[in-house]
């Protein structure tokens, strides 16, 4: 890992107290919004305050868990990076369902199958690697994003529940909290723009008590809430049955997906080399995500994944050291001990949530382009990826076509994050038919390099290999043209073997010659003497590759070049 | 491939655009040889559009770098890209060339190296 020009603190870097604490808090400001989720499922049930403020206590601590757990790294438990667990989205509606059919305690023991579930799938991950090429997990990762539009865009209109009419003030609130975050992080260097968020936050709240945005019964929420509680004492136990299995093990797969996406993600932010998903560490991330889950089934709280959103505060702000992760994880546990401060955050106005909404997610959807566009693009690519995207969002912008849809798919056209998500990777599985990964083609030795970029690169497309491998072969192949060519009689064409896979870029060549003996791979720095075109062919021939061997018999020298990928 | 010359009172400019392979680095070499020869003044090589180089588009540059060392003037290298630098570096040519950001950071590396 190599680290990032634009991070201020990073992964094992750390930060005075007073900015973790502040970074923790920020965070959480984030985190908060995804509070809203247990109100909501124990709403439809007219469930008691209590029940509503346990929910949300517990969802806390084990976030905060959560968090920790991921950020740690002990065993296989955690990928290392700060990446905070929420109430996941897409445990809403198979959570939805089970509070219906029995109540709360369904709702946490489905969970907790759910968490066991995912550990057990991080296990299998590594060899399913295939499975998440870069247009499958940059396609989920900008699905994340995308996603929340409808719910980001309400909340910063101020719509939602009974409000349906856009006030001035709610509006004016929001305009100034997202000006304030976006302000500070554009044109502010150094610590300010750390807390762009927290301090648009901040800015939001008093604007919002001003303009009467916060209602003055929500502020008495806040003073009324107790000072500290316990609240496991209030833990109404667990259910089990067996036709929730499939509604919460298709959350798991949606939610594992989207922390995948997530994991991704973070691998990207905090190393400036990254070329490919480490899926060993995704294994560890998934593991300690499903932990978190259970986590949360086992002590009370909603179903927990990793927060993309948090994510693009981490991009946002350059703060990236999982000693935040620790802060964050403690102040949450603490939370939800103290119900003041869970109270605070419970009553955050609509636009604030909105405005953060917007801003941290305009990092996760250019995130996941990125991702998207880390390979090169062909027919099947742009299928995978606009596929999964276009029919995705149809889940959410004319769900009437999945009215009729088997009871089992409901989770899956439940929103067009899990559409996309399941999508993009079965599509992904069909479009491999076909893409065979060897190929031969041949080369004109007296044309130049140009004929070589086409080949090369429009198997590369296909192949989806990186463009800087892809440039470096042409670079290999066009200095053995030329050694070919310096020959006393060359040959017109040469044959070219290739072969791909997501590890290895390797080219064949076989030539009725024995290659000149050169001094190459010493010296081709400038001298008075200037190499000659064949030595310094040779030399660049050596070096181009991350491995090339010669192997001479009567016939000639096969020559083998070899590219990591 | 393209190649622009312009001629300034302290330097000559040459702007390369496509790519410097086998069949193109001769006649990139004749301009720039004989422009080097012809007028022993400091120069600087526009490589923005450049978008490849093979090792015989490098050797030009050494047999440049050669003809500038005996005129006594400099070669700078401007705007380098980052495939053809990541060339560069392997043929370990980089630390041996004056390689700036751009052609306006060239020239005033060259007022400044002349006060």
């Amino acid at each position: 890992m190599k680290r990032p020009e634009n991070i201020t603190y990073w992964v094992d870097e750390v930060p005075p107290p007073w900015i973790s604490l502040l970074q923790g808090l920020q965070h959480i400001s984030v985190y908060a919004i995804s509070l809203v989720f247990p109100v909501l499922i124990v709403s439809t049930i007219n469930a008691s305050k209590e029940q509503a403020m346990f929910l949300v206590s517990v969802s806390m601590i084990a976030g905060g868990v959560g968090v920790i757990l991921q950020a740690i790294k002990r065993g296989p438990m955690g990928s290392g990076f700060l990446i905070p667990q929420i109430c996941g989205p897409s445990f809403i509606p198979s959570s939805l369902l089970a509070v219906q059919v029995g109540g709360i305690p369904l709702m946490l023991g489905m969970t907790m199958f759910a968490g066991s579930l995912e550990m057990v799938f991080s296990r299998f991950l590594r060899k399913m690697r295939a499975l998440f090429p870069p247009e499958v997990t940059g396609t989920i990762v900008t699905m994340v994003g995308i996603s929340v539009v409808g719910l980001a865009m309400k909340n910063f209109a101020g719509l939602g529940g009974n409000d349906t009419v856009v006030e001035p003030a709610e509006l004016l609130v929001s305009i100034v909290t997202l000006g304030t975050m976006v302000g500070i992080n554009v044109w502010t260097k150094g610590k300010l723009k750390m807390f762009s968020v927290l301090v648009g936050m901040v800015v939001g709240y008093v604007l919002a008590i001003f303009t009467g945005v916060i209602s003055p019964g929500a502020l008495a929420q806040i003073k009324n809430a107790s000072a500290a509680w316990f609240p496991f004492t209030h833990h109404p136990g667990w259910a089990f049955r067996g036709d929730m299995v499939l509604p919460f093990g298709i959350a798991m797969i949606c939610s594992s997906l989207k922390s995948i996406g997530d994991m991704i993600t973070a691998q990207k932010i905090n190393d400036r080399d990254w070329k490919r998903p480490d899926m060993e560490n995704i294994s560890g991330g998934i593991l300690a995500d499903g932990a978190g889950c259970f986590t949360a089934g086992v002590l009370g709280g909603m179903g927990q994944s990793t927060s993309s959103a948090n994510l693009g505060l981490t991009i946002a702000t350059g703060v990236t050291s999982r000693r935040v992760a620790l802060w964050m994880g403690g102040l949450l546990i603490a939370g939800g001990f103290l119900p003041k401060i869970s109270a605070l955050f419970a009553v955050m106005p609509r636009p604030l949530m909105g405005s953060v909404l917007i801003f941290a997610l305009s990092f996760m959807v250019v995130a996941g382009f990125q991702i998207i566009t880390s390979r090169m693009m062909d027919a099947r690519k742009t299928f995978v990826v606009g596929f999964s995207i276009i029919f995705g969002l149809s889940a959410d912008l004319t769900p009437q076509i999945y009215q009729n849809v088997p009871h089992w798919i409901h989770p899956v056209v439940a929103s067009s994050l899990s559409l996309s998500a399941v999508l993009a990777v079965l599509l992904n599985l069909v479009f491999r038919i076909g893409i065979s990964n060897k190929e031969s083609f041949r080369i004109q030795v007296g044309a130049g390099s140009e004929e070589i970029f086409q080949k090369m690169e429009k198997l590369g497309k296909r192949w989806g290999a990186r463009p800087e491998i892809i440039y470096r072969s042409v670079a290999a192949l066009d200095e053995l043209r030329s050694l070919i060519e310096s020959f006393p009689n060359p040959s017109q064409s040469f044959e070219v073997n290739a072969k791909f896979d997501e590890f290895n870029l390797d080219l064949t060549i076989g030539v009725p010659w024995k290659l000149p003996e050169t001094a190459a791979g010493e010296n081709a720095a400038p001298h008075d003497e200037i190499p000659t075109e064949t030595s310094l062919a040779t030399t660049m021939l050596k070096r181009i590759p991350d491995r090339i061997s010669f192997h001479e018999d009567k016939s000639g020298t096969r020559i083998k070049i070899h590219f990591d990928h | 491939m393209d190649i622009q010359v312009s001629e300034t009172g302290n330097y000559i400019l040459l702007r390369i655009e496509g790519k410097l392979d086998s069949t193109t680095s001769m006649e990139f070499g004749t301009i720039a040889e004989s422009k080097a020869k012809e007028k022993p003044t400091n120069m600087i090589i526009d490589l923005s559009e450049l978008s490849y180089i093979s090792s015989s588009g490098l050797r030009i540059f050494l047999q440049l770098a050669k003809i500038v060392k005996q005129n006594g003037t400099k070669l700078f290298l401007a705007a380098m890209q980052g495939q053809v630098k990541e060339i560069f570096d392997l043929a370990g040519f980089t630390p041996y060339f004056s390689i700036v950001n751009s052609v306006d950071e060239a020239s005033s590396r060259m007022g400044n190296e002349s006060r």
